[in-house]
């Protein structure tokens, strides 16, 4: 395959093209994959920054326009291993908001390069969350593949805490082909449903621009395991990725509160003359999972680690009722959590950014609780996807 | 249900909670249109100050809700200002105090809000205002909020809203009003003020800030308190940076001059290391304070 070097996004698209028609013969006569032949990856980020704010923040990261809104982005990874290997992505940031880096390096050094970057303190960069509830609409958005299922308590609680209260530390479950959907419903049924987190989910879509086989992790990659043509992955990128922008509108429109001044006319003797209101709703989050120790599960979740981010401190503030007031690492954002048994509520101030809800939301689900839900006022009513239970 | 909280600030919230649509607490005075309509606010009626804890006010119905919470103690003088603004409605819009409504379209009901039966101690029979108590574990609900004593709410549709319920499983926001300078607020302020002091250390760089900057990241209503108010939560920030500082946590802040007042900026610590000290200062706090816990009410 001949170097990627594009001067434009026709070029880039092309060799993208030439990508999935490779992989997508390959797959089907052989099975496999070539050597060096890698699938065409998407990463959708959320972001508040400049693309060429990434070369300042980041030492190890080199930034080059090569087209309107679309960058060559190389990131030098060589501090991590010990061999020198610098991979190479490309940024299209036409949506400020939601960018997409490409990629058709080896998926984990990928996968690790983008960690690096999204995780690294105010970063200004934060992956998509899908909750479960988008990620099972994807599954109606072609037909459905293939679901891998990862349920990672271990990341986020104390063996003790997992000993004593949660069933599984890990539990890990792929499945491809027509059985999966059989798989699905019958584990469904199961007291298990609680601990199936939909980690990725694989779909054959056809769109008018062709066919693509598209495999959709719960942290905005999409991966292109074949298909016919690059603008049908195009397409589809975008639909998830406006999607997710609904979802986090809705939450940024209905689940923040603000504080508005108010002037109040004032005379010679007044103490003061300005007053506030209050405006907006938290968010409820219901679980079907019961909290049995609500400190040590608040204390999990705000621990300041990989991959929530969140600092906190808490107290309790009845017998049965904690809370905690915390950071959002990620952009600086406070928030507040108040946690009972079978549900919590989640304040954001007006200025928050929407992805920290679905970020501790998506998070509960995959770590702690899969059939957590949103309560029916805190569902934001504009969005195709309804995150209360079903 | 007995709060770590005080009483100012469970009323506050649960009134303003009312107003809100939430799932996890009644939105009874939502659902008759209230919406908070100013927190704390100072004015003049008739030549005298009066200060509600809180305004609600139904637009569709062109009425307010004035509310001051007490404990035990009324003074008479403010009984009969508060009737005063009851009785010429019309200078809470003129005066900014009510907004959006046409001045002479208002009408206006004024309530003490209480965990105890005020009207079991004043006489406020003279007076045409109401008083409403909190109560828990009555019937088989967690908090009942009730209308005692004979007045009742001008507007019918309100009077007919109580007693509010709050059945178990739902229970008070707690956010809104986050503290108040009272003692048994004092751990919530800690917890505030700490997180208040992560944010401007992450948003100010190697920037100083003040505590008046601390206190005003740590209430969002800060801005329009009274100064009495101010003045007393201002000598707690002192306070809890003076405590900070001891207990290790200057890892992380450093004390500055700015201004030729003392003000502090970030050093690098690590989030979990600074996690576990603000854990301690929390525990140390709350052990220090024998927390005060709120009688059943």
């Amino acid at each position: 395959m001949p170097p990627l070097e594009p001067t434009d996004r026709r070029e880039l698209y092309e060799h993208f093209q030439h990508v999935i028609e490779g992989t997508y013969d390959q797959l089907l006569e052989e099975q496999r994959l070539n050597y060096k032949q890698n699938m065409l990856k998407s990463f959708l980020v959320e972001t508040n920054i400049e693309p060429t704010t990434l070369e300042e923040q980041f030492e190890h990261v080199t930034v080059g326009e090569v087209d309107y809104s679309l960058f060559e982005v190389l990131i030098d990874t060589s501090s991590d291993e010990d061999e020198e290997e610098i991979l190479s992505f490309y940024l299209d940031s036409q949506d400020e908001r939601f960018w997409t880096f490409y990629s058709i390096e080896k998926s984990r050094p990928a996968k690790d390069a983008m960690e690096d970057l999204i995780m690294a303190e105010r970063s200004g960069l934060d992956y998509l969350w899908f909750p479960a509830q988008l990620q099972r609409y994807f599954t109606k958005l072609g037909e459905f593949q293939g679901a891998g299922i990862n349920y990672d308590a271990e990341d986020v609680f104390s063996e003790e805490y997992i000993d004593e209260h949660l069933p599984f530390g890990e539990l890990s479950i792929q499945s491809s082909g027509q059985g999966t959907s059989w798989l699905l419903d019958a584990l469904s049924d199961a007291d298990l449903k609680r601990f199936l987190s939909l980690s990725s989910v694989k779909i054959r879509r056809e769109m008018e621009e062709g066919v693509v086989i598209e495999r959709i992790d719960n942290n905005g990659r999409i991966t292109t395991r074949g298909g016919d043509d690059i603008q049908a992955h195009l397409s589809f990128v975008e639909i998830i990725r406006d999607l997710y922008a609904d979802l986090i509108r809705g939450i940024e429109e209905e689940g923040r509160i603000g504080y508005p001044i108010r002037e109040i006319e004032a005379e010679e003797d007044e103490r003061h003359s300005s007053g506030q209101s209050i405006e907006g709703t938290p968010i409820v989050i219901n679980l079907a999972n019961s909290v049995e120790n609500l400190k040590e599960f608040a204390d999990s979740i705000t621990s300041a680690t990989k991959p929530l981010r969140l600092w906190g401190v808490g107290t309790w503030i009845a017998d049965d009722y904690y809370k905690v007031r915390g950071t959002d690492l990620h952009n600086n954002d406070s928030f507040t959590l108040e946690i009972k048994r079978d549900w919590i509520r989640l304040y954001l101030p007006d200025d928050a950014c929407g992805n920290t809800a679905l970020r501790i939301f998506s998070n509960i689900q995959r770590y702690y609780d899969a059939e957590a839900s949103f309560g029916e006022r805190s569902d934001p009513s504009n969005s195709k996807v309804g995150l209360t239970a079903q | 249900m007995t709060y770590y909280l005080s009483p100012h600030t469970v009323q506050m919230n649960a009134w303003i909670g009312l107003c809100q649509l939430d799932d996890r607490f009644p939105d009874t005075l939502a659902k008759l249109g209230y919406t908070v309509d100013i927190i704390e606010p100072g004015f003049t009626i008739k030549g005298d100050y009066i200060q509600p804890d809180l305004i609600l006010t139904a637009h569709r119905r062109n009425h307010s809700l004035l509310l001051d919470f007490k404990s035990y103690h009324l003074k008479d003088h403010q009984n009969e200002r508060y009737e005063t603004a009851v009785r010429n409605p019309d200078q809470l819009v003129l005066r900014g105090a009510v907004q959006g409504v046409p001045p002479e379209e208002l009408s206006a009901d004024f309530s003490y809000s209480s965990f105890g039966d005020l009207a079991d101690i004043h006489d406020l029979s003279e007076f045409a205002f109401t008083t409403v108590q909190f109560e828990a574990h009555v019937g088989d609900s967690n908090l009942r909020i009730e209308i005692v004593g004979s007045e009742g709410f001008g507007e019918p549709d309100l009077d007919d809203a109580f007693p509010i319920e709050v059945p178990h499983g739902k229970d008070i926001p707690t956010d809104y009003y986050p503290f108040d300078a009272e003692d048994e607020d004092h751990t919530q302020f800690c917890i505030y003020m700490l997180n208040a002091a992560i944010q401007l250390a992450g948003e100010y760089g190697s920037d100083p800030f003040n505590v008046d900057e601390l206190l005003a990241e740590s209430h969002k209503l800060w801005g329009s308190m009274s100064e009495e108010k101010k003045k007393e939560l201002r000598s707690w920030g002192e306070d809890f940076l003076d405590k900070y500082n001891k207990k290790g946590l200057d890892e992380h802040l450093r004390k500055v001059q700015k201004d030729n007042q003392p003000a502090w900026f970030r050093k690098s610590s690590s989030f979990q290391a600074l996690r576990n000290k603000a854990d301690e200062f929390i525990a140390d706090l709350e052990e220090e304070l024998a927390q005060k816990k709120l009688g059943e009410f």
